[in-house]
């Protein structure tokens, strides 16, 4: 019970309008993406846009992941509110999964948004096959999203600094998980990589859905596997965290 | 650097005032960072339209991220003097404002030209646009003339984010607002005629199709450009002035400066 009233909590205060620092990302970078696709595509007749379209939402929903669920956890040490966290009846990893869980959702919604701009602003259709395999892909790939995010939370925290280069992570990652151009294009050691982040078997399952393209399923139990590989690890890291925590007040950047 | 003073004015700003003050954070956010973005951009338009297109994006996105840094660097600044308190005491001092925002304008010039510089290297040894060695000259009037236009809107521009508690939705939109219509990705001559006025009255939407023109990748004229460019940055930096003045009168009047806010 208490992690849905944090989840409500949460998107509550972060889909707020009085919290300028995510207006952009959640409102506006979708925006911008799909004027310059529109213009783009003007220079070129025949452009199937709809991956474009779906590049766009990709982006915003990953800007918004990284930069909201991965200081997650730091911003608590900087609000001074890491010691009720600690001293709070409910384990760090419950608080954790339940920030990183709203912050899919939330990016669920610039999704949302982005298709309802490209639809409505700037007119172009999206062709989707089946949208009950579509939004079974989605579903998937806010499940990476979320196991992403904790990650990133885990990360941010651990390590002196990290922070400051959240915005040398944001560009590689969009490249390198298919956003724009398909994985097994890349050259091999960045696609092995690239496998290697659950994010990417969450794109290539929405890409594939949008196709109906008969890899999908595989993608998708490929992508629910990976993701649980690092939750499991998240969960002990985490606990690992919570512990020397009490004991020491100190972990990483914290 | 012997000319450099440890105890200097621009010196001590910069120690004060600059983010990247170790080399690794200084090649990480101004090599490894633009690499970033020209790839980005240069992939999206790969994937869309085809490598064609490709010289013209990352032209495009070398004058742009230039611009980004130069009022990224701009802002900051002030705003960081702001946060200090020191802002006030900037405007109180004898010193006249105008000429302390010029010498801390030199730490932003100087990154300015280094992420141009090296844009264009990037722009040769990764992406194969190679910079025709006889238009050399142009392309060093250009960057005069870019720096001075982005200066002065720049000097404006961190003017009026001291009118917002917070500056980064400001900031974020006027950044995407330059990448989508100063013709970064695209030209400014696909936008509707109302659009394509204001694209025209922004700094360096000239210098672009200048730049472009000194690579080939496009025909216009480049010295009439370069003279609406200069154009358009004297208007920002006249605006820019006033601004300052009004800003420096109010500060004295008040002994204090957008407290409200």
């Amino acid at each position: 019970m208490n992690i849905i009233y944090l989840l409500v909590r949460e998107i509550k205060y972060f889909t707020n309008f009085q919290n300028k620092m995510y207006q952009f990302l959640l409102f506006f970078q979708p925006l911008i993406f799909l004027t310059i696709v529109y213009f783009l595509q003007q220079l070129r007749g025949d452009v199937n846009t709809d991956r474009f379209v779906v590049a766009s939402a990709l982006i915003s929903m990953w800007s918004y992941v990284l930069y909201s669920s991965g200081s997650s956890l730091v911003s608590q040490r900087w609000n001074d509110t890491l010691k009720l966290i600690i001293a709070a009846p409910m384990s760090l990893f419950q608080v954790i999964i339940s920030k990183a869980f709203s912050n899919s959702i939330i990016a669920l919604i610039t999704m949302v948004l982005s298709f309802i701009y490209a639809k409505f602003i700037f007119g172009f259709s999206i062709h989707i096959e089946n949208y009950y395999l579509f939004y079974l892909s989605v579903l998937v790939l806010i499940f990476s999203l979320c196991v992403v995010g904790l990650i990133l939370a885990i990360v941010f925290a651990s390590f002196q600094n990290v922070f400051d280069y959240q915005n040398l992570i944001h560009t590689p990652i969009i490249l390198i998980c298919g956003v724009f151009i398909p994985v097994d294009q890349l050259p091999a050691v960045i696609e092995y990589i690239a496998y290697g982040i659950p994010m990417t078997w969450g794109i290539k399952a929405v890409y594939e859905a949008i196709d109906l393209n008969t890899m999908m399923y595989t993608s998708m139990i490929v992508s629910i596997f990976v993701s649980f590989i690092y939750l499991f690890l998240a969960v002990f890291i985490i606990r690992k965290m919570e512990m020397v925590l009490r004991q020491h007040g100190k972990w990483g950047a914290m | 650097m012997f000319w450099i003073h440890k105890y200097g004015f621009t010196n001590l700003s910069y120690k004060a005032l600059y983010s990247f003050q170790s080399i690794r954070l200084f090649i990480l956010f101004r090599i490894v960072d633009p690499v970033m973005h020209y790839f980005f951009y240069a992939t999206l338009v790969s994937a869309m339209i085809g490598s064609d297109y490709l010289s013209f994006v990352v032209i495009g996105n070398i004058a742009s991220y230039t611009c980004h840094t130069i009022m990224i660097n701009f802002m900051t600044m002030f705003r960081f003097e702001r946060r200090y308190g020191t802002l006030e005491l900037n405007i109180a001092s004898p010193t006249p404002t105008l000429w302390i925002i010029i010498r801390k304008a030199v730490v932003p010039l100087l990154d300015g030209m280094f992420v141009f510089a090296i844009g264009l290297l990037i722009g040769w040894v990764i992406f194969g646009v190679a910079l025709p060695l006889n238009q050399i000259g142009n392309v060093f009037v250009l960057f005069v003339v870019t720096l001075f236009s982005i200066l002065s809107f720049s000097l404006l521009f961190a003017c009026l984010s001291l009118l917002f508690s917070n500056v980064n939705l400001f900031l974020n939109l006027a950044l995407a607002i330059f990448q989508v219509f100063c013709g970064v990705n695209f030209s400014v001559t696909l936008l509707p005629s109302g659009l394509e006025f204001f694209a025209r009255i922004l700094p360096l939407t000239h210098s672009i199709e200048a730049l472009r023109s000194i690579y080939g990748i496009e025909s216009f004229a480049i010295y009439p450009l370069l003279g609406k460019e200069l154009l358009i940055g004297f208007c920002y930096l006249i605006v820019s002035l006033l601004f300052v003045s009004v800003m420096e009168k109010a500060a004295r009047k008040r002994g204090a400066l957008l407290k409200s806010i």
